[in-house]
């Protein structure tokens, strides 16, 4: 039971970070440490030590992209979403979706069962 | 790029990293991709206004496990032919060599020693060098330093069993050809005062290690 709630809604998010990273990076190709920055914007309170493995692990899966884009300083690398990875973001958003909205019909139902003990 | 031209502080945060990766064996080949994706990935990020704190806030070897991991080379997991994950492995290996040990040490101090103390000795000299390996292992654990640390403390504590064996013999022989004394509960003191000793300088040592080879990454 995780009764601390920064605990609890970390422990909530972690599951869904890498389908965060896709559709972040699904908007416009980033480096590692801008989809930390893009995930702070949104409220994950993540760091750089745990988007680089995740990102890693979605590279080694096929479901990103790292490829070198020419600028006006030194080249750099950036990730985007291959083919897979689209794939994949739109079967975890369905996915989650579903989750949701599973969650919510039980959260919805239970102050009527919770009023009818009272009562 | 090398790791020369980051911040100080995240070249050596890089540092421990890679001395993970190395203490793990990782293929040189794989090592030298990881440490360049991960330098050219620091490099953009610190490029990006990130301040070193933000990016080496995470343990370095936790880091480095994570990245392993994540690339498909369990850096933790890795089988490694003659080598085994420190602070899970090695008690049982350790045991056996003070066992021997001091079954030699035992066996040489039998003859000179009464009947009557010869169980209390036995015993007290088997447990001597478990509690020596015991003291440094816990201490690594307690330190959180896998890896290095608790590995060149493994190997210390091999010399270190068959130094308590000798500590533990030396008093009762030397006390007892020098005063001739042949009391149990004198041999028995001396024991278990030893042996507190030897737990004591295993913890020590394995903190000292500990602290050490941190200190070196």
């Amino acid at each position: 039971m995780v009764d601390d709630h920064d605990e609890r809604e970390t422990l909530l998010l972690r599951g869904a970070l890498d389908m965060c990273v896709l559709a972040i990076l699904d908007r416009e190709p980033l480096h590692t440490y801008a989809v930390v920055e893009r995930l702070g914007e949104h409220g994950f309170e993540t760091g750089y030590g745990t988007v680089y493995p995740l990102v890693t692990r979605l590279r080694r899966a096929g479901l990103l992209d790292q490829r070198s884009e020419a600028g006006s300083g030194p080249a750099r690398n950036v990730l985007s979403l291959t083919p897979a990875g689209r794939e994949s973001l739109r079967r975890w958003s369905a996915q989650w979706r579903r989750s949701v909205a599973r969650v919510s019909t039980v959260l919805e139902t239970a102050p009527d069962r919770g009023r009818r003990h009272v009562g | 790029m090398s790791a020369d031209e980051l911040d100080p502080h995240v070249s050596r945060w890089l540092e421990r990293v890679d001395a993970r990766w190395r203490w793990a064996r990782l293929e040189p080949a794989v090592r030298a991709r990881l440490l360049l994706e991960l330098v050219v990935d620091l490099r953009q990020a610190m490029d990006s206004g990130a301040e070193p704190a933000d990016l080496t806030h995470l343990d370095p070897s936790d880091f480095a496990d994570h990245v392993a991991a994540a690339a498909g080379v369990d850096a933790r997991a890795r089988p490694t032919p003659g080598r085994t994950p420190a602070g899970t492995t090695s008690l049982l290996g350790v045991g056996l060599v003070g066992a021997v040990l001091s079954a030699v040490l035992v066996y040489r101090a039998a003859a000179t020693l009464p009947d009557e103390v010869w169980p209390a000795f036995l015993l007290a000299q088997v447990v001597a060098p478990f509690l020596v390996a015991l003291g440094a292992w816990c201490a690594c654990r307690f330190w959180r330093r896998p890896g290095p640390a608790a590995d060149a403390s493994l190997r210390f504590m091999v010399v270190g069993m068959g130094v308590a064996g000798l500590l533990g013999v030396w008093p009762s022989m030397a006390m007892d050809a020098t005063f001739g004394l042949r009391n149990p509960d004198y041999v028995v003191g001396t024991q278990v005062v030893m042996a507190a000793a030897c737990c004591l300088l295993g913890g020590l040592t394995g903190v000292a290690v500990a602290q050490s080879t941190r200190w070196r990454r």
